[in-house]
């Protein structure tokens, strides 16, 4: 069976936000509206400092704190691993935001144009499947796995920081990577086993 | 968003200068609703920077220009309306081509066209010489500066590291490898493979910026300083270290070349040939008569009845005055970080180390040095920018596995290197795909300037871009004084935006001085705002560009294949809007050059005699003429990409064109003779012009000097820096009108915000998120937000690309973030006049807003 996962290199990540422009216009989300994104962190005092990048999505989680939360019944977890997200259930409860660690939950207010003097052409065909009031959040590019593609994020990375393949078989690129670079998950002490791994 | 009737179009990404990707957009309804890299595309990855990724948005800007436009307010200015008429085309010919008939007739060169727009300048310098008028290419304001360098150290205008082969990349002031050089996307790859080989990043820079905040080590620096820390480096590599390549420079350098008190060659009175030390021989011989091992580096010599001595021991002594402890006060960076990032870079070149690639052997040489804009962009430009690419050459790594490689200096092997009579390597002639950028050896002959760049007094530059508007603002008596006795009647500028690249405000003043302005807008900018005639402009994404990538431009180094991208329209322009090239034919057909054109179109694209050649009283489209080169250039045509539906075409690429080094013939310069042998030259027509008040020759130096720029000490008050860089979601100030841009750029503190050392902030009272003034000692001030960091040096504060657009028509941007160039001096006083570099070392005080 099939398991997907991610792993991100944070030794090749060069937080250029490619990832985050490529999931943006794939899924042709509003303004403000992120299912993915780049935290940064200075550390260190001169001349010794460092930053790292640190690209963030959905976990996928295998214990999702969203899909229990949910009154509505948003979230649901699929024997691939993904935690797909039917945002027509949405109501507004807006629970998910609280109990997802991640902060990988969106919520669309209100759907405003990016355009200065109202709608740009692109944004009439990007918002059809958005509606005001509802949480969103990345599926992995669920209609890109179909087609046999990679989640829009790691394919477009220019240097190649993401991957993306199937946890369960032990040859997948991102198994070998977890193995051989000791993968860690965030905050493991939360019980939300996610399928998300970084490289350091 | 649905998938159900998306077309897919094939093209080349152009959100950038570089032509670095190819791209699929994806159209529905004829509108674009997404771009990405094209998964096929192997010579970059199929993948796609955040820039090209945010495309879809920019051919719709609301303030597009889709109409000409005439200026009814005499009135120009910052901020002035114009008070736009909407105009037909033939209304706007109607204009233009009588203004254009008149200057031709009056005087051509009072014509000047200004663009930044590689894949036209096959064409666009043929109509501008073909007219008799100038050329400018304006964006070069903030280049790095190491074009100059370029033709001689890579035999090319750009140049990248051999990442595939490197384990050392020391980035002076650059972020080459981190999405804002040229080839973004490829390079990113190249450095995170290197990086996880195990190579090493060393960044020398005043700001923390991307690339060093990843890096093994950030080297903060104080602004302007670093010619003297890269003579530290030349130093301690030859004389204290002894890590340089003496057989590179023995035979592929001027090292050895005797020089005489003088400080020129000595040479062979039979041949004139210059002179070596032959050791076998015990006598001096010319420099092709010497075998490498025979050669001397050092020692003093009789000859031909006068002493000489190697350029080589010349130049070892005269870097003995730049020890780290002499040099870390000047730079602030400590004497033993000076001495071990350079004996790390130095060992790490591994020199005498060979590799083998494809089964042939060849030298191994795994370190570079890449400087970019900043360490560069100085009052002694010059001096700086060959001392940091001449690194490079002191370890031997030009053009070599491991270092530096030109881009396409050597395909075919027949846009050929030659060797010169003093035994210099020429590259192929440089003109031929870079009109207007001329190789720096050998000097020309200086003259009375002819253009407003005054490229006639800049002998040994690549180009002397800056003068123009330098020129351009002066009063016309002033001019005069520089042999400029004409006004410019007809300025035609597109992909660029003059009137904001220096300072703006007085940019704007010298833009006043011109008798008629046309500019191509896609959408109204600060340029646009300042022009009699604004003619709508086709955006790239609505474009065919055949020749995308022109050789010597952007074309992946190393051992990969050549490959030559050609762009088409995603989408249709909008109507009555085409690419600017074609207006432009239209133009010279109807003020009667397009004859000149075709013919000097043949001229500089070597057609003459070719199937390929034009007829000279036939009208071709920009096509057609673009065909002509691709078919007579790379045996490709358009037809070929179409109907392979392909937006790239490659060949194999073989070891001695990835790695010309060995195989080319020809020398390179660590002793600048010719600088030293043209200097009279040049002040002489300084003085038959009467600008020695104003005009210096003291660069012209054979030996690489530090001298401080202008701003080195600090004054009345203004104790800071103010630095500027580039980030990946930006480029040049039309990305600011992005919205998808702009929103990716909040997401760090350091892109609008100004960073400040949370230390100088204290001394200042500044807290973060403060409300900020900076302003300069040139009198003009800007406004930013407080960002406190440890990630600068403590002098200084810090901007990004270039917020704060200063046009009436976008809202979006506007005041985004601080405009840098708004701070810096536009003074003769502070230009190098070799290569016409402005400072960019411009000294600040801030205070709470």
């Amino acid at each position: 069976m099939t398991k997907w996962g991610m792993t991100i290199d944070l030794r090749r990540c060069m937080g250029c936000q490619s990832c985050t422009m490529a999931c943006k216009t794939k899924n042709g989300t509003p303004p403000g509206i992120f299912y993915r994104r780049v935290v940064e962190k200075e550390f260190g005092t001169f001349p010794n400092v460092h930053r790292t990048y640190v690209p963030m999505n959905c976990m996928h989680c295998d214990d999702p704190p969203c899909v229990a939360a949910c009154p509505a019944g948003v979230f649901s977890k699929r024997p691939d691993g993904i935690v797909d997200v039917d945002s027509s259930k949405c109501y507004g409860a807006r629970v998910c935001r609280i109990v997802c660690p991640y902060d990988a939950i969106a919520f669309i207010d209100e759907i405003v144009p990016y355009g200065e003097k109202g709608y740009l052409p692109p944004e009439k065909y990007w918002y059809e499947k958005f509606e005001s009031g509802t949480a969103v959040k990345c599926d992995f590019c669920i209609d890109r796995l179909e087609e046999g593609l990679d989640p829009a994020c790691v394919k477009t990375c220019p240097s190649e920081a993401l991957k993306f393949g199937d946890l369960e078989d032990p040859d997948s690129e991102v198994s070998k990577l977890i193995r051989s670079r000791g993968g860690q998950t965030l905050n493991p002490e939360l019980g939300t086993r996610p399928n998300v791994y970084y490289l350091t | 968003m649905s998938d159900k009737d998306v077309k897919t179009v094939k093209s080349v990404c152009y959100m950038c200068q570089c032509a670095d990707t190819g791209i699929v957009g994806h159209v529905k309804d004829g509108v674009l609703v997404k771009v990405e890299g094209d998964p096929e595309c192997t010579p970059t990855f199929g993948r796609q920077c955040v820039k090209g990724l945010s495309a879809p948005f920019v051919p719709y800007n609301p303030n597009r220009v889709l109409k000409p436009l005439k200026r009814t307010n005499p009135e120009r200015g910052i901020g002035i309306d114009p008070k736009w008429e909407e105009i037909s085309w033939e209304e706007a010919y109607d204009i233009i081509v009588p203004k254009l008939k008149e200057c031709r007739e009056k005087n051509p060169l009072g014509l000047m066209l200004n663009f930044f727009d590689y894949p036209t300048y096959h064409l666009a310098t043929p109509w501008s010489i073909g007219f008799g008028g100038q050329l400018y290419f304006g964006a070069a304001t903030w280049c790095g500066w190491y074009h100059n360098t370029a033709y001689q150290y890579h035999l090319s205008f750009f140049r990248e590291a051999d990442y595939e082969h490197t384990n050392y990349i020391l980035l002076w002031g650059a972020q080459a490898g981190h999405i804002v050089d040229a080839l973004p996307v490829h390079s990113a790859k190249e450095m995170a493979d290197a990086r996880a080989r195990g190579a090493k990043v060393v960044v020398i820079d005043p700001m923390m910026t991307p690339a060093a905040a990843l890096a093994d080590e950030w080297v903060p620096i104080r602004p302007g300083t670093d010619l003297a820390l890269g003579l530290c480096f030349w130093n301690l590599l030859i004389n204290e270290f002894e890590l340089y390549d003496a057989d590179f420079m023995k035979s592929k350098t001027n090292a050895p070349y005797l020089v005489g008190a003088d400080e020129l060659y000595v040479r062979d009175p039979e041949t004139n040939k210059p002179l070596i030390w032959d050791t076998a021989a015990g006598k001096a011989r010319p420099f092709n008569e010497v075998a490498t091992e025979d050669t001397a580096l050092f020692g003093e010599y009789e000859v031909n009845g006068v002493k000489a001595r190697p350029a080589f021991s010349l130049l070892a002594e005269h870097l003995k005055q730049y020890s780290p402890e002499v040099i870390s006060p000047i730079t602030t960076v400590p004497v033993d970080t000076i001495r071990r990032v350079c004996r790390e870079f130095g060992e790490a070149a591994q020199v005498g180390s060979t590799i083998k690639i494809k089964g042939v052997e060849l030298p191994h040489r795994p370190a570079v040095c890449l400087s970019g804009r900043g360490p560069t962009a100085h009052r002694h430009s010059m001096h700086a920018v060959f001392c940091l690419e001449g690194i490079n050459a002191i370890i031997g790594n030009l053009n070599v596995p491991g270092g530096t490689l030109g881009f396409a200096p050597y395909y075919k092997k027949r846009w050929g290197v030659t060797e010169d009579e003093d035994g210099f390597a020429l590259s192929c002639n440089s003109t031929y795909f870079h009109f207007g950028s001329l190789d720096t050896y050998p000097a020309r002959e200086p003259k009375k300037p002819a253009w407003y760049t005054l490229l006639d007094l800049c002998p040994v530059a690549t180009f002397s871009d800056n003068f123009y508007p330098m020129m351009l603002s002066l009063p016309p008596e002033e001019r005069k004084k520089f042999g400029l006795d004409y006004d410019i009647d007809v300025f035609i500028s597109t992909h660029s935006n003059p009137a904001v690249y220096i300072s703006p405000h007085e940019m704007t003043e010298a833009i006043k001085n011109v008798k008629f302005f046309l500019y191509f807008a896609t959408e109204m900018n600060e340029s646009a705002e300042l022009a009699d005639v604004v003619l709508p402009n086709s955006h790239w994404t609505e474009r065919y560009d055949p020749i995308a990538n022109p050789p010597f431009k952007f074309e992946a180094v190393g051992d990969h294949e050549w490959y030559w991208f050609f762009r088409r329209p995603m989408i249709d322009p909008p109507p009555g809007v085409q690419h600017w090239c074609d207006t432009m034919i239209e133009l010279a057909d109807r003020a009667g050059f397009l004859p000149d054109v075709n013919q000097l179109y043949n001229i500089l694209n070597e057609l003459n005699g070719s199937p390929q050649e034009l007829e000279l009283d036939k009208r071709y489209s920009y096509v057609e003429m673009s065909d002509a080169v691709l078919q007579n250039r790379y045996g490709v045509s358009v037809d070929w990409y179409e109907k392979n539906e392909t937006q790239v075409f490659t060949e194999p690429k073989d070891i001695e064109e990835a790695f010309p080094g060995p195989f080319v013939p020809g020398r390179c310069h660590v002793y600048f003779e010719y600088w030293k042998r043209v200097k009279p030259e040049v002040e002489k027509v300084v003085k038959e012009l009467g600008i020695e008040d104003v005009w210096d020759t003291d660069d012209y130096t054979p030996l690489l000097t530090w001298t401080p720029c202008p701003a080195f000490e600090p004054k009345n008050g203004f104790d800071l820096f103010a630095i500027n860089y580039k980030v990946a979601c930006h480029t040049f100030s039309h990305s600011y009108t992005n919205p998808l841009e702009l929103e990716i750029g909040h997401t760090y503190p350091w892109i609008y915000r100004t960073p400040i050392h949370a230390s100088t902030a204290a001394k200042y009272g500044i807290k973060d998120g403060d409300e900020i003034w900076i302003e300069s000692e040139f009198g003009y001030r800007v406004k930013g937000t407080a960002h406190l960091t440890e990630g600068i040096h403590p002098e200084c504060v810090g901007t990004s690309g270039f917020g704060g657009r200063l046009t009436r028509g976008a809202k979006t941007g506007r005041k985004v973030s601080p405009n840098w160039n708004t701070l810096v001096g536009q003074r003769l006083d502070l230009m190098d006049k070799m290569n016409s570099s402005l400072d960019g070392c411009v000294r600040v005080k801030i205070y709470k807003a």
